[in-house]
Order: C-alpha cells, then structure tokens, then sequence
C-alpha cells in the first residue's frame, strides 16, 4: 500500500479509494509525525456509526469502543509489530456495535517508510467484520464440546447401577444445564390416567429457586402448549418470552413472565410412541437463543434419559418378579416340609395301629381285607419316604462337594450288586481310569451309580449277552459320565419328558416304581449338573451325567 | 423287658399318644406314662414338681412340632430346671430334615432322636440300652 505522491492526502488515488469502499473495509492511517489518525467513513460505519458521530478522532477512539479485555491484546500485538517481532500488525478483537451487541473485528495494519531516509512515516491498518466467522468457529467448538459432553453422559449411562440412576440423572442434568447456561433444568413425568404431570427432578443454578415441590401433580390443563407440542413429539422452544404475543390470562406469557423465564425449551421424552415426560431447561438472567444444532443434541439427551428410566424400570420389573419367584420358592419349599411332616405323621400312626392289632389279634391276619390294609399302609410309607427323600434333596442347604474317585465308587457299586447281576446274566465293566476325580456329594454319587446300574440290570434284554459298560467322556469341560447297557431301550420320541419323572415307569417290572430316575435326576441336579439320555428300544441306553467341570483330573 | 421307670409322652397328636400308651403297656416298657399335649402344659408341671424326685418322670418322649410351646422351646425351658434327678429325653418325630437331628445333639440332656412311627423294636433297643447302663 506504497503511495509514493504521498503527502496531504493519503489516498489521492480515487479508484483505489473506491475499490476498498467497496469492499467494506474500514481504514485507518496513522500519522507518526502529527500523531494524528484518520479512518474513513465505512471503519465506522461497521460499528453503526457516522465518523462524525465518533468525534473527536484520535488515536483513542478505538479504545473507547474496544471490549474492555480485549484492549491489551491489541496493544501488545502492535507493540511486537513495532518492536519488529512480527512482519505485520494483526489482530482479532471486540468492539461493540452502537446497537449495543458485539462484533469481531480482524484488524491488519503496517508502516510505510520514507523512501529518503527509510524513516517511519505513516501506518495504514484495515478493519474487517468477522463476527459471522468467529460465531461459525465458536458454533463448531461448542457443539464439538456438546457431543463430547453427551458422549460422556451417555457412557455414564451405559454401566450405572441401579440404584444409582437418581444421582446420574441428576448429574448430568446438572452438567448439561451448565453446558447451555440454563438457570434450571428439570424433568417431568405425564400421567395420561390422572391427567397430571410431576415435577420428577430439578437442578438450579445458585441463587435460583427451586420449584419442584410446587410442582407436583399439576393438571395437564394448566399447561395445554406443552403437551399439545409434546404429543406432536416437538419440543416447545420458547427464544424470548419477551417477544411473545400477550394473549391473555391463560397463555403462554401469562405462565412464563411472572416466573421470570427469560427462554425455555422442552423437549418430549418418547419411550415407543408413548409420552412420557418432558426434560425442559429455563434460561432466567438472560436470554439464550439455542441453534437448531443444540435442538438437536438436547433432543439426543432426552432421548437417553428415556433410554435409563426404561432400563431402571425393567431391572425394577425383573427384580420384583425375581423376588416373587424366591417368595414363591420358600412358600413351596415350607409347604413340603409341612406336608411331609403331616403326613408321615398320619401314616406312622396308621402303620402304629396296624402293627398293634396284628399283635394284639393275630387272627385277623387270616382276612384279606387287613392284609391289604397292611399293604396299603406300607405302600404309603414307602411313597412318603421317596417323596421325602426328594424334597430333601431339594429343599435342604446344598451339600458341600468333595473330591471324589470316581473310579473307586463304581468298583463299590459294582460289588454291591454283584449277585443281581449274575443272577439275570449282566456283565459290569468299570472302563474309567482310576486316576478320575470329580467332585460331587457321596451319597449322591453312590445312589445314582446304584439306580443307573440296577436299571440296566432289570431292563436287560433277554434275546443277546448283556453288560452295562462305565466310562467317561470330556464334552467342552465337563467331565461326562457315562452308563451303557444293551437292554430293553426307552422310545424317547414318546417319553422324552417323562423319562425322568415321578412315578413313570416304562417295562414291567414287580420293582418298578418310577422313582429311580427322578431322584436320580434331582441328586444330579443337587450338584449342580444334569443328565441326558440316548436310548433305542431293542438296542439299549446310554446315560449321561454331566457334572460340574472345575478341578476334575 | 421290664422297666420300673415312669414315662412321659408331649404330644398334641392324640392317636400318637393312645397307641404309644398301648405299644408300651404290651412291651411292659414302663410302670407309668403320662402326657402332655405341648411341652407348656409338661413343662408347668415339671416347674410345680422340681422337688418331687418320684413324679418327675425318668424318661421324657418329645415330639418336635406342637402348639404353644414346642420341642425346641420345652428343652430350651428344660435346661434352666434344676432337676431333682437325671431325666432323659427321647425326641419322637415325623421330621425328615437332618437339621432337627443335628440341632438336638446340642442338647446333652436329648438322649436319642428318634423317627416317628414308634415300633417294639424301637422301644426294645431303648429298653436294652437303659438295661446295659444301668
């Protein structure tokens, strides 16, 4: 910006003049020698003024419009400048327009020297409105700022415990409320059946009042903008209650003004399609315009209280149900022992009097009817006794598992039932290593071996040579125990579900009583395992124990 | 099996106690057997006769469920007695948890626990028990 007729007049050249004009660049140029300086019309008008207005002109008069703490900036940048740190003058700062708001001004500027002597002569400086840029930049750091805010909320969310939902909510209302400068934050629950709404939580900004217990139980009339807006799932966004139109008592001014909200937005919470409440945020010592942007993000966050009050109240739900299944299970559990102990009360007593009229009249053995009477009589005793020793294994504290060789406990089995087996012809091999250790409740293992192994005895086929074979598998870590034999077979497409039931029984057989397998299956299940079975009929069956996998050998 | 020794039955269950009264008359178990039919009524009358060593029965048949005052209670009100002479407690019940057996070995005056229904063979085996100590 060289003028090399430079003198009176710095711009004599009329057509530079006009393009700077144009350009909406304000000017100045500072006269060292005089230090005067001269700014043309539009460095003021950018400001809203005329130059005249802006009298008198010095090299003051920015200072006087200048944003307080931004004065020094400027004065230390031009002093780089001068001091020849820097090859320019540049400098972004605030000044305040006449209609009172802010405006960023870049300001550039650089000396001209005398050609002669290369003596500073003048300085010529630009100013240029970059309001609508550094809004734009400030726009993306906040939002940059809001999502990460969000995205911390959100991951709060994710893990808290139940318990804990209250205070998170309360948190992050707090912190979003902060986030936008709000001076109150609340959320609000609509009741359709009562047709009421509730003030469920509330944050203020110090010196603010809360409201919340004024706020309870409110009927939905009395606010008809918010769950009009709310059930057309819009939040109701309220810039400036001050520019509201005042219509009348019940309007919208009518509600806000008094409370001293300044803004306000709510904004719906939609759990599918229903309404449930709204989270809203008052803006009270000034107004805050919110961008379509921060809308957004709001939105975003309502949706996520949403999202947390439906899982608390779904852990709320599963817990009950859990707790009415444990009271479920101790009733059931008290009401067996009452009915075991009641009954086998009347039983032993029935069992009593029988065996003393058999000793006091042992004539009347000679009627059919009191031998039946006797058989009856133990038949219920026996039937009690299974059923007690079901309930038991059910209902008493679990059994403390030990180590346990398997190896040796079915060479035990297999001796105890040695003479059965050669009675009806059945071969007993014990194929597992005697080194395998499982853990399990003795008496436990020893009557499933018992009841699996007796099976295969009594259900042997008579048409080839039987056995029953004992060995072990490994089945994704567990330690599988298994029981074939060639026997009779069970049509598991019929009896798939009753195999293990009580009192089923599937050959005859004058011991057959339907029990074995039940208990069996409760014993295994006792500690903590399970059996399957794999059977055809003619072909025989394989029993499968699985049973739990730590620490086997 | 004879037996000079005085017997007392706390039991609300009526049948229980007629039977046992006959199961035991037949077996010559014992001179005398009362009862009682919850262990408030046998332990009121254990407190009114703590002096009389010849009332106080030897031997006590106790049942563990019972009305107003029950087995767990009589014992817990027995062991503050300062009985005149050794008595000894049989319990006689129809529970099947193992926890009530464990629970009355805590009791050194509990001399047995017994699983309802009472036979001869059972009062024998108590009967012969008495004999070889005493």
């Amino acid at each position: 910006m060289q003028n090399k007729q430079s003198g009176n007049s710095e711009f004599n050249d009329l057509s530079y003049k006009n393009i700077i004009d144009g350009a909406d660049i304000g000017t100045w140029v500072w006269n060292f020698q005089t230090n005067k300086i001269t700014y043309n019309e539009k460095w003021a008008s950018i400001l809203g003024y005329t130059l005249n207005e802006l009298k008198p002109l010095n090299t003051d008069t920015w200072k006087k419009l200048a944003h307080p703490d931004d004065v020094e900036k400027v004065i230390s940048s031009l002093n780089n400048y001068l001091d020849g740190k820097s090859e320019y003058y540049e400098c972004r700062f605030r000044m305040k327009h006449k209609e009172g708001h802010w405006l960023w001004i870049l300001d550039k500027g650089k000396i001209i020297t005398d050609e002669n002597n290369g003596e500073a002569k003048i300085m010529t400086g630009m100013h240029l409105d970059v309001t609508e840029k550094m809004q734009l930049q400030e726009d993306v750091m906040k939002q940059t700022a809001f999502q990460k805010l969000l995205l911390k909320i959100a991951s709060t969310y994710i893990n808290v415990n139940l318990d804990e939902v209250d205070s998170i909510i309360q948190q992050s209302l707090k912190e979003m409320a902060e986030f936008v400068h709000a001076d109150r934050a609340y959320i609000f629950s609509y009741d359709f059946q009562s047709s009421s709404t509730s003030n469920t939580f509330e944050w203020c900004a110090e010196g603010i009042s809360p409201e919340i217990d004024n706020l309870q139980l409110l009927s939905m009339d009395s606010v008809p903008h918010w769950v009009s807006k709310h059930l057309r799932g819009q939040p109701l966004y309220i810039p400036d209650v001050n520019a509201l139109p005042d219509d009348g008592p019940l309007g919208l001014r009518a509600i806000l003004e008094p409370q001293g909200i300044q803004s306000l937005i709510t904004i719906p919470m939609i759990h599918e399609d229903d309404l449930l409440g709204f989270v809203g945020f008052d803006f009270v010592r000034d107004p805050y315009e919110l961008s379509e942007k921060e809308i957004t993000l709001l939105t975003l966050f309502s949706n996520m209280l949403v999202n947390i009050q439906d899982r608390k109240n779904k852990d709320l739900k599963l817990n009950s149900f859990l707790s009415i299944t444990q009271n479920q299970n101790e009733k059931l559990k008290h009401f067996a022992h009452i009915l075991s102990h009641n009954i086998r009360s009347h039983s032993s007593n029935i069992s009593m009097i029988l065996a003393l009229i058999s000793d006091e009249y042992p004539e009347l053995h000679e009627f059919q009817l009191i031998r039946l009477l006797n058989t009856a009589s133990d038949k219920l005793s026996e039937t009690i006794r299974h059923l007690n020793k079901v309930i038991l294994i059910n209902t008493s504290s679990p059994e403390k598992l030990t180590s346990l060789n398997l190896h040796d406990i079915i060479e035990h089995t297999i001796r105890t039932l040695s003479y059965m087996a050669k009675n009806e012809g059945v071969t007993i091999e014990n194929n597992v290593p005697s080194d395998t250790i499982v853990k399990g409740v003795e008496s436990y293992l020893d009557s499933i071996l018992m009841n699996l192994i007796t099976n295969g005895i009594k259900y042997c086929s008579d048409e080839r040579e039987s056995y029953v074979t004992l060995y072990i598998e490994e089945v994704n870590n567990h330690l599988v125990i298994c029981v074939e034999d060639n026997g009779l077979g069970i049509n598991l497409e019929k009896n798939r579900d009753k195999i293990f039931g009580m009192y089923k029984t599937f050959h005859e057989h004058p011991d057959s009583r339907g029990i074995g397998l039940f208990i069996t299956k409760n014993q295994i299940e006792a500690m903590g395992g399970k059996i399957e079975v794999e059977s055809e009929v003619g072909k025989g069956s394989i029993f499968k124990i699985y049973l739990p996998h730590d620490e086997y050998k | 099996m004879m037996n000079t020794s005085k017997t007392c039955i706390i039991d609300d269950d009526e049948i229980f106690v007629i039977v046992a009264k006959k199961i035991m008359k037949v077996a010559g178990f014992s001179e005398e057997v009362t009862n009682f039919k919850n262990g408030k009524d046998a332990i009121d009358f254990f407190r009114e006769n703590i002096t009389n060593a010849t009332i106080i029965p030897d031997m006590v048949f106790l049942d563990l469920n019972m009305p107003l005052m029950d087995g767990w209670d009589f014992l817990d009100a027995l062991d503050q007695l300062d009985l005149p002479k050794k008595v000894k407690v049989f319990i006689f019940t129809s529970s099947i948890d193992p926890k009530d057996e464990k629970r009355s070995q805590d009791y050194s005056i509990v001399e047995r626990f017994i699983e309802k229904p009472l036979t001869m063979q059972k009062l024998k085996l108590i009967s012969e028990s008495e004999e070889t100590e005493s």
